[in-house]
């Protein structure tokens, strides 16, 4: 239905979308997810040309609305959008907002359109509403007649555009019902979104977007209980991390303990969690690791804490030759450092120039 | 300071006292033999009026080098701070005395020895009008030879209102046109009675044109800011102002012989009745008599014209120059936006008065358009400017996601404008364009620079007619103020019209049950 192929997209000197190549079929419910700046908007603001891509193509219903002399307008009427701050027509009441792209693109005769526009408030609940202008609506409400008015055009995709992220939370549950209705209907949907239970439980095929694209697709079991690549397990398991190149035996390292006490109070890490990975750092790291490590010194710390599971887990990365700290004579240190920890495991491994790794959980 | 304010009202006490002298005296033969040096002497301090521009300016820096000049637009608003105190006394030829001192009982003169002034009829300086002057010549030394000339300058240069007014009478319209440039604010040379120039000049104009059959197209406008420009930039033929013939004026003026030679005299004012005096006969004055109310009307119709006219043309202009600045044809989106930009700057960045002066004398200074056409012109150009930016502001104001919801469901760019985007600038576009067009109305004030009959310029023939300095002002002001009133009325309405808040709700409902 929908075919993109290595769309990119540019600002000045920012590139959020780099190389997006990827297939919607018919009937497909497509929760987009991922970190906030990673071109979700962006992304889904290109199947319609909101934003016009910088290169490559798309197909919809086989017809390229990359091509400079496509008809955009027809293509936009079977596709709906719905956007995060509603745009409601503000000159015009409720019910004229739904009718008038119906009334005004479509020429459906006005009877129709009214009842039709009826039809749709009874639908999401706001028909006593019809008569009201927009700000005389509540958040949730207002969504909802955005949503009406999209279906107005009786169109085969609905695009929306972080559609509850503007909303109270108490408002946020029946602009998802709604949503949710719709995908029962076998509607073609796109929803951006931070809600993660919503995301799971409405699509059929899960986008994690990082790093300029579509970092990991799949079905929400797979991307939400079986993610398979570092950042979709981080963002999933929301995973804080707190990483930090050393790069001589100069290193600031009173300044690393406060800046990782900084991170703990942020992410809300207790601060006996805290105290017990400077400790591993500390004595494991700083005490048995580096005096070992020769030149070229590579060093790498990163402690990343699981607010689902509530653990942390201190990973350190060095370069050099194989060797396993839990081996060092430093018997004092290892003692101390194996106290704050629940394991220490080391493996002659790594990856982008490292050759050791020590994950240690941090009891 | 304060020595200075005693020898004020001493200086003023002598002042009274001569006055009142020179009021028993009466402003004849007698006061004049008595000892004018002495009687002019009280002036050497004293505050004086002259019109801008005229040669009394000159005359009365050298007579009195120490008095302080003040200066105004026309004699009208002279004899008004003459009455009201503002100034002392004012110089001016003995027949513009005559005329005035005819509705202006209070007022009485010292001759000027010394002093006198040449009077003739101004003409362009090139072949016809040395053919027109020596025509005008001729007739005028006819005049003189059948003792016409005498009876005439008798008739109107008297010390009685004529007691019949010749208005110029039909000319055949087969005859060559002269344009004619007539100050109708120079009493008793031209002026207007019945809303027809009558006058001296007039009257011998108009005999003049008879005899060697022109048709006169006429022109109401001050020779200052006007007559003599335009009589230089080829506009008019000629101009009938009681000009005098000063070395100056010659050469720039193709002057004919003088009819008369006119002593000059120093007119004071000694109190009669104040200002409010009878507010009944100032209203009977400026409205009733001689018809003026139908000046007035025609004065009305011809600000509104110009302000409705400037409307329609500037609302147009701006929102064509807009639509064509945001085409999405990239070429002529440039150059129409390039356009605007420098147009809106140069039109902000000077009076209206100045851009209609170089439109008529200028721009159209070699065509025939009247004042009229140049001032609608002027103000279609101003009005154009504030609509083009006023409207780049409101439209701009407009939620962007407004126009992204309209493209999302599938409406074009134009559609999207008209449909969704200019609603709902309007909102906060009418209020701005209804002070702007009030703003119009009292801007057109102006227009009487380049000899158009407005409100303000008829309130000024009135003036220089009746010389009540202000009740005409007030019952101008008025007027403006109920026309400009009438104005934000209307747009208000019309604000309340499109609100769609203030539409009945139950339309889409009405109409969706109708059809």
């Amino acid at each position: 239905m929908i075919r993109i192929e290595h769309l990119r997209k540019e600002y000045g000197n920012v590139t959020p979308l780099k190389d997006v190549t990827v297939t919607i079929e018919r009937g497909d419910v497509i929760s987009v997810i991922g970190p906030s700046g990673t071109g979700k908007s962006t992304f889904i603001r290109c199947l319609n040309l909101l934003e016009t891509p910088t290169s490559g193509d798309i197909w919809v219903d086989g017809v390229r609305i990359t091509d400079k002399k496509c008809n955009i307008n027809a293509v936009r009427r079977k596709m709906g959008m719905v956007f995060q701050s509603f745009n409601l027509f503000q000159h015009m009441n409720v019910i004229e907002n739904i009718m008038a792209a119906p009334v005004d693109l479509l020429k459906t005769p006005r009877r129709e359109a009214y009842e039709e526009g009826m039809r749709l408030l009874r639908a999401v609940g706001l028909a006593d509403k019809a008569e009201n202008f927009p700000d005389e609506l509540s958040g949730g409400q207002k969504q909802r007649v955005a949503i009406a008015r999209t279906l107005a055009m009786k169109p085969e995709i609905i695009l929306f555009d972080e559609p509850t992220s503007a909303l109270d939370p108490t408002m946020v549950g029946e602009v998802q019902a709604v949503i949710r209705d719709l995908a029962r209907q076998g509607l073609t949907m796109v929803i951006v979104t931070h809600e993660m239970h919503f995301a799971r439980e409405i699509a059929n095929r899960v986008f994690y977007m990082d790093e300029g694209g579509i970092y990991e697709e799949g079905t929400p079991q797979e991307i939400f209980d079986h993610p398979k690549r570092e950042k979709t397990v981080r963002f999933i398991k929301r995973v804080k991390v707190f990483e930090t190149d050393i790069t001589s035996g100069n290193f600031d390292f009173i300044g690393f303990n406060t800046r990782l006490e900084e991170f703990g109070r942020r992410s809300g890490i207790s601060q006996r969690t805290i105290y017990r990975a400077q400790t591993v750092f500390e004595e494991l790291c700083v005490q048995i690791i580096l005096p070992a490590l020769g030149e070229p010194f590579a060093l790498n710390v990163s402690v990343g804490y699981s607010q689902d599971e509530e653990t942390a887990t201190m990973q350190i990365r060095y370069g050099g030759e194989a060797f396993d700290p839990t081996t060092s004579d430093n018997f004092l240190s290892l003692r101390l450092a194996e106290n704050a920890a629940q394991s220490i495991e080391y493996a002659a491994a790594g990856e982008d120039g490292f050759t050791n790794l020590v994950t240690v959980k941090i009891k | 300071m304060r020595n200075n304010g005693k020898f004020k009202k001493i200086l003023r006490a002598v002042f009274a006292a001569a006055l009142a002298v020179v009021l028993l005296a009466g402003c004849g033969e007698k006061a004049e033999d008595a000892s004018p040096q002495e009687g002019l002497s009280q002036f050497e301090n004293a505050k004086l009026g002259v019109v801008t521009g005229s040669l009394y300016d000159g005359y009365s820096r050298e007579l009195f080098p120490q008095a302080e000049i003040s200066m105004f637009n026309n004699f009208a608003d002279v004899l008004g701070a003459l009455k009201q105190g503002k100034v002392d006394g004012t110089m001016l030829d003995r027949p513009n005395f005559n005329a005035v001192k005819r509705t202006e009982s209070g007022l009485s003169c010292m001759p000027v020895p010394g002093y006198s002034v040449e009077i003739g009829f101004g003409f362009q300086k090139n072949e016809e009008g040395d053919r027109l002057c020596g025509q005008m010549n001729g007739f005028l030394a006819e005049l003189e030879e059948t003792r016409t000339l005498g009876t005439l300058l008798e008739k109107w240069y008297g010390e009685t209102e004529p007691s019949e007014n010749i208005p110029f009478g039909e000319l055949p319209g087969s005859y060559p046109t002269l344009n004619v440039s007539l100050d109708m604010t120079r009493k008793p040379f031209v002026y207007m009675y019945n809303g027809e120039p009558v006058g001296f000049e007039a009257e011998v104009l108009f005999r003049f044109c008879e005899k060697y059959h022109y048709n006169i197209k006429y022109t109401n406008g001050s020779f200052a800011t006007d007559g003599l420009a335009g009589l230089a930039g080829g506009k008019y033929d000629m101009v009938c102002a009681g000009l005098y013939m000063t070395d100056e004026r010659k050469e720039s003026v193709n002057f004919s012989d003088p009819y008369m030679k006119a002593d000059v005299v120093m007119a004071v004012y000694e109190g009669g009745g104040g200002f409010f005096a009878s507010i009944g006969e100032s209203f009977e004055k400026t409205f009733v008599r001689e018809g003026r109310w139908k000046l007035i009307l025609q004065g009305i119709g011809t600000t509104l014209l110009i302000s409705f006219s400037a409307m329609a043309g500037g609302t147009l202009l701006g929102f064509l120059l807009y639509l064509a600045s945001r085409s999405k044809y990239k070429i002529p989106s440039k150059i129409a936006q390039g356009f605007a930009k420098v147009y809106s700057k140069l039109v902000e960045g000077m009076p209206v008065l100045v851009v209609l002066m170089i439109l008529f004398y200028v721009v159209f200074g070699n065509t025939d358009l009247s004042g009229l056409a140049v001032a609608v012109i002027g103000f279609i150009l101003t009005f154009g400017s504030f609509v083009y930016g006023q409207l780049k502001l409101t439209v701009e104001g407009v939620d962007k996601g407004q126009t992204e919801a309209a493209y999302a469901l599938g409406y074009g760019r134009n559609r999207t404008f008209f449909r969704i985007v200019l609603p709902q600038a309007m909102k906060m576009f009418i209020p701005a364009y209804s002070a702007e067009a009030v703003g119009l109305v009292k801007a057109t004030s102006v227009v009487g620079y380049i000899a158009v009959s407005d409100l303000t310029k008829v309130g000024d023939i009135i003036r220089s007619n009746t010389y009540e300095a202000f009740f005409p002002l007030f019952a101008i002001a008025v007027i403006y103020f109920l026309l400009t009133w009438g104005i934000s009325v209307l747009f208000g309405l019309l604000a309340r019209k499109t609100d769609p808040r203030r539409r009945n709700r139950r339309k889409a409902l009405v109409q969706g049950g109708e059809k």
